[in-house]
């Protein structure tokens, strides 16, 4: 029993690989599915946050359009705007399954949703479904190597955020974060100096990581550097007031 | 190619659950009445909470009997172990002369008064009560006497020597301002209209207590450095964390920063609180947590206490590997213990060797607070599972549960003294439910510890076991850190051949055993 389930996830492993290279071999330049111009008001209702109206509106097109994959990707999107996730899933799931081409970018945010979901084994398919579109997209090389530390395989891990930060070249947000959570696994090997210069490196690229600095003061202090932990703790202190204003007022729990 | 890529996830979604486990629970049938607290559909936050749970060997004849908390002025409950292999309980409230009818919440074992036999100590919105056990016979409410008469919002509370002169002080936990005459309005959580608070409202600073050894207790909590900005505090552990034979306390808040009360050594008895210095204080990404439920454990073998705790849903669950340089960092991730609990809301949990394979496995139990909480609306359900982890080497791996329930306490014990380690769980105004341990396993080695003086059972000593095949263990003698509950320090159950114990006691001193008897069991006494 034990030996054909092996087997099984060996022949699986195999298919997928195999997978994977044709995608390899096909896609060193992905087609670029741009967003029908049509839908650019949904988006920007999403990117401000009126995610209701977005729905209405992309509810109203498809009525008139009919259904496919760009407007049932925005509604994905809509709720996991408002970090509404199985929600989202379902939009994006039905994106992905909806007659026409795909747009690829659902497989990312997919793979986010079911990240926050946990659901890892989810999470981690759709995400190389994305690398695989495109082998160089920074933000799944990230999640892959955040979900490689969750898988414990630190090695993967650090080799998929080296991966993104060399993919993230004109992407200083990515790369700033993934930066520290390379730091992050470095300090799981107790390289806390090495760590440093990451956090380092990744905070003056992007201040406004307040969770970064708050592991940057805390890899200073395991170091002795009191004083730097002291002053990385509260530029923490500040980022996270600055970004996050909420978690000082009404916010009940941690979304 | 779409179809390829959705074949791509499919293939991927077959992998995740995890091999057939060796532990096995049975549910038996128990005339042990539902819980209380509330209305079945909350609409406020002073029901969300729940009951706790305590196993107390009332009567000292060896086995573990059960003490069932109840809001509501609904009683609380004794139940009599009657013993037999299929766990039977009795209800024997009425004939020991217990009669709470309050708010209650939470219950804390301990022998005040050093007489041998356990006392109950039971939290409430309102009064706490004391009650003094007469030699398994009766008890008899001694609060006013003794002066532990609490009257804030009690949540968890923890018997230990926090002073190191041999007796059992107490640790209150107290969590908000609650008014029945004036509740706070509804809040909104994932865009959902939900009952309000903790934010918004007034949190309560908690409450420590010297035993003075003459049949009262003094509050301390200013003297002895405990008074800090009041928050929503929800449980504690009293143990030696830092490793200089001292008792620490570690405190669970909810949504505020955690406290590490590292006590000093100093004459006068006095703490400080390290838990931002130590990382203890949030997840390892600096955000406070909600921190129901505490485990303790030497989770990463270097025979420190390395602390998990449960959190709210959308948040993970968090592992602190207690490191010998005194800090702690989260190790989460590393051992697989944060995504999967992003959809659940956790509370009581414990780390035990379920399965007698030698290392210790995780027992969470779940529910959320919201009645209004869905999968679709919240990304978490009302109803959820146990979250039962196996330790297979440097990872835990989940072993599926059958059941959705609102569990918020939970109890570990050997109740039919058949070697391995039941639980019982109790919902929020719900069932109860015995789970029998029926996981197969050899006749284990049983270590118990006897402590001596007014702390005769040893809470707070820390056991260093090396085994026959040179690999070795720690464990501590601790009532669980159960959310609101407490499970009597009785047993320490091992899987392999044991060559020699070292016993470390509240205050350092050692004792080191040798000679295991031919029966498997030995009792270690002070």
């Amino acid at each position: 029993m034990l030996f054909n389930k092996r087997i099984n996830i060996e022949a699986k492993t195999l298919l997928f690989a195999w997978i994977l290279m044709i995608f390899g071999c096909e896609q060193q330049q992905p087609k670029e599915i741009k967003l029908d111009f049509a839908l650019k008001t949904h988006v920007q209702l999403i990117q401000e946050g009126n995610t209701g109206s977005a729905r209405v509106r992309l509810r109203q097109y498809m009525e008139a359009e009919g259904e496919s994959s760009q407007p049932l990707f925005l509604m994905g999107l809509s709720y996991h705007h408002d970090k509404q996730y199985a929600k989202a899933v379902d939009w994006f799931f039905r994106a992905v399954e909806a007659n026409g081409e795909v747009y690829p970018h659902t497989w990312h945010f997919l793979g986010w949703s079911h990240f926050y979901l946990g659901n890892i084994v989810q999470s981690k398919a759709n995400f190389q479904n994305h690398v695989a579109w495109k082998k160089d997209e920074p933000d799944s090389l990230f999640a892959l190597g955040l979900i490689a530390m969750e898988e414990g395989d630190l090695p993967q891990a650090e080799r998929f955020l080296h991966a993104a930060i060399a993919a993230a070249v004109d992407d200083v947000a990515t790369q700033a974060k993934a930066k520290a959570r390379l730091a992050d696994v470095l300090t799981e090997d107790g390289r806390w100096d090495e760590a440093i210069v990451l956090y380092k490196d990744a905070v003056q690229q992007n201040p406004d990581m307040y969770e970064a600095w708050h592991r940057f003061s805390f890899a200073l202090q395991r170091i002795g550097k009191v004083d730097e932990a002291s002053r990385a703790a509260q530029q923490c202190e500040l980022a996270r007031r600055r970004v996050r204003p909420d978690l000082y007022h009404s916010t009940r729990f941690p979304e | 190619m779409k179809r390829l890529l959705l074949l791509v996830v499919l293939l991927g979604c077959e992998q995740h659950q995890p091999d057939e486990s060796s532990i096995v629970f049975t549910k038996v049938e128990s005339v042990i009445a539902p819980t209380v607290c509330g209305s079945c559909d909350p609409t406020q936050i002073i029901e969300v909470n729940g009951t706790g749970l305590a196993l107390i060997d009332f009567d000292n004849d060896n086995d573990l009997d059960l003490f069932v908390v109840n809001a509501s002025n609904a009683p609380c409950r004794l139940y009599e172990n009657i013993g037999g292999e299929s766990i039977t309980f009795i209800d024997v409230t009425q004939q020991v002369g217990i009669d709470i009818r309050a708010w209650a919440n939470g219950v804390a074992v301990g022998d005040v008064n050093g007489d041998g036999f356990d006392d109950l100590y039971i939290t409430c919105h309102g009064q706490n009560y004391l009650l003094l056990n007469h030699a398994g016979t009766s008890f008899e409410d001694v609060t006013a006497v003794w002066g532990v008469g609490d009257s804030r919002w009690g949540t968890s509370a923890r018997f230990g020597d926090l002073d190191g002169d041999g007796d059992l002080d107490l640790y209150v936990c107290n969590y908000l301002e609650y008014d029945f005459a004036n509740p706070p309005p509804p809040a909104t959580y994932k865009k959902q209209t939900v009952l309000g608070g903790p934010h918004g409202m007034q949190p309560q600073g908690d409450t420590v207590y010297e035993n003075l050894g003459d049949g009262s207790f003094q509050e301390v909590t200013q003297e002895w450095g405990f008074l800090l900005e009041p928050s929503f505090t929800l449980n504690a552990a009293i143990l030696d964390f830092t490793g200089d034979g001292l008792q620490d306390v570690f405190v669970g808040n909810d949504s505020m920063a955690n406290h590490l009360f590292v006590n000093t050594g100093e004459t006068p008895t006095r703490f400080e609180n390290r838990g931002l210095q130590n990382g203890i204080a949030t997840n390892g990404d600096g955000s406070m947590q909600a921190t129901m439920g505490i485990a303790v454990a030497d989770v990463s073998g270097n025979s420190r206490p390395d602390i998990f705790t449960t959190n709210f849903s959308s948040d993970t669950n968090t592992l602190h590997l207690n490191d010998t340089s005194g800090f702690f960092d989260d190790r989460t991730k590393r051992f697989g213990l944060g995504l999967l609990s992003r959809p659940l809301l956790g509370w009581t949990c414990g780390f035990h060797d379920f399965d007698l394979d030698g290392d210790e496995d995780l027992f969470v139990v779940n529910g959320h607070v919201y009645p209004e909480a869905t999968v679709e609306s919240m990304d978490s359900a009302r109803e959820q599972p146990v979250l039962l982890l196996q330790r297979t080497g440097a990872r835990f791996t989940q072993v599926k549960q059958e059941g959705l329930f609102r569990d918020r306490s939970a109890v570990f014990g050997d109740l039919d003294n058949d070697g391995d380690t039941d639980v019982v769980v109790a919902q929020r105004n719900g069932e109860v439910r015995v789970l029998r341990n029926d996981s197969p396993h050899e006749h284990p080695w049983i270590i118990q510890l006897q402590g001596a003086g007014k702390n005769p059972r040893g809470l707070g000593a820390k056991l260093l076991v090396t085994f026959e095949d040179g690999t070795s263990a720690t464990r501590w003698n601790t009532d669980g850190f159960g959310f609101q509950s407490s499970s009597e320090p009785q047993k320490h159950l091992f899987a392999k051949p044991i060559t020699s114990v070292e016993v470390i006691w509240v205050g350092g001193e050692s004792q080191r055993v040798t000679h295991f008897p031919p029966n498997r069991s030995i009792l270690i006494a002070k």
